[in-house]
């Protein structure tokens, strides 16, 4: 999943719950869904900017080295058949907080997205990603009048 | 409406031409299916559709193909609850199908989801046993995001009362209307407060599997429920408010059919 896409935008609609944090606040059944409208105010900023970006669910893990060696690791099988699931499951992105933010998200009756860059800390595109994220927030204060 | 006699119940048997369960083969279904759990909901669902034929009715799932404003569309039961709907979405997939979106009633679990209201689920709490057959629990049942988006225009555009959020799906009906029963009653009990906490709108049966099966299949997903009971308070709909509020769910997802691209 994570590594034939290089240097890309990525709006997260869910988030796999492999983190251990969010388990201490419910049940691992609940899903790691960001909210609707952040996510809708992302896709639609990116348009208006004319910026590329792919939307889809993300895996939020704990342990960085887990995902870039782990053939190192003593739970090496664990990882990796957990990673060959998310990529047949269309996962698009693998991160280490998102999953944390969108379950307290509803526990604590907030609203959270999120837009991560791919493979890169490249100016341009966390630059990009900027504007995208200020164009949502003007696009959510403008959806919140008209109610 | 008339039925085709070459999709008519084999009792299970297998031909290779026709998906094993839903009895169906390529061209028999649109792109586009709404899926009640009920078998007996298929004929009114279609009602609401400009033209529609009975294309297979074996076991729980019932089949009627037809179109709406000009778009083509399916409605298919999957009978009650995930292993049957993870059924039901794997073979009309492959047969075709695109785009799913469930059709049911739920139970109220917020003090605001009131009897009447539709909940447009964005994702779905995996209190089952199929989609764990297909994922990890980690992973999260989550609506495709254009489906959900569609189906808000709708409810907006027809001024219903609606909520957007994550419902509840679990595989114990009586689990849930009789928790204190079970042996599990602690589990039972417990969890639910924490859904409650965790803002989940509704309760029903099917949707987790739906949304799992559809990221794994690559299909866009959806779902509307009805509120249609209300334990708390000791309400539920009345047959004919039953029957108004059914109308105003099914119209809304003829409406956003409109939205999806045919064939995407």
């Amino acid at each position: 999943m994570i590594k034939q896409q290089k240097k890309e935008i990525f709006i997260a609609t869910a988030a796999v719950r492999d983190d251990g944090t969010s388990k201490q606040y419910i049940p691992i059944e609940f899903p790691a869904v960001a909210s609707h409208s952040v996510v809708d105010s992302l896709i639609k900023a990116s348009e208006d900017l004319n910026i590329q970006t792919k939307v889809g669910i993300c895996q939020s893990k704990d342990s960085f080295f887990g995902e870039m060696e782990p053939e190192r690791m003593p739970v090496a099988p664990y990882l990796d058949y957990k990673w060959s699931a998310w990529q047949k499951g269309g996962v698009g992105a693998s991160e280490m907080e998102a999953a944390t933010l969108f379950t307290l998200s509803h526990i604590k009756k907030i609203q959270a997205g999120a837009i991560l860059a791919i493979e890169t800390s490249d100016k341009k595109i966390v630059h990009d990603m900027t504007k995208i994220v200020l164009e949502s927030i003007t696009k959510m204060e403008k959806s919140r009048n008209v109610k | 409406m008339s039925n085709n006699k070459n999709h008519e119940t084999k009792g299970g048997l297998l031909d290779d031409n026709l998906q094993y369960h839903v009895q169906l083969k390529k061209g028999d279904v649109s792109d586009f299916v709404i899926m009640p759990g009920d078998p007996g909901r298929v004929e009114f669902i279609a009602e609401h559709f400009d033209s529609a034929t009975l294309v297979a009715d074996n076991r729980e799932y019932k089949t009627m193909t037809g179109k709406y404003k000009g778009r083509s569309v399916s409605v298919t039961s999957t009978g009650i609850g995930c292993p049957s709907t993870a059924i039901a979405v794997e073979e009309l997939a492959n047969v075709g199908a695109k785009t799913f979106v469930r059709l049911g009633t739920s139970g109220a679990m917020q003090e605001y989801t009131r009897i009447g209201e539709k909940v447009i689920a964005t994702g779905a709490v995996r209190f089952e046993g199929t989609s764990v057959q297909y994922m990890p629990i980690e992973f999260p049942a989550v609506a495709s995001h254009d489906m959900v988006s569609s189906l808000i225009n709708s409810a907006k555009n027809a001024n219903l009362s609606y909520h957007v959020g994550i419902v509840q799906s679990k595989d114990s009906f009586y689990g849930q209307h009789n928790p204190e029963g079970m042996p599990i009653a602690a589990e039972l009990l417990q969890k639910w407060d924490a859904w409650v906490k965790g803002g989940v709108l509704c309760s029903e049966m099917e949707a987790a599997t739906l949304f799992v099966v559809g990221s794994y299949r690559k299909v866009r997903t959806g779902a509307v429920l009805l509120v249609a009971g209300d334990q708390a308070r000791q309400e539920s709909l009345s047959k004919e408010d039953y029957k108004e509020n059914m109308t105003e769910s099914i119209n809304m997802i003829l409406e956003s059919s409109l939205e999806i691209e045919e064939g995407s």
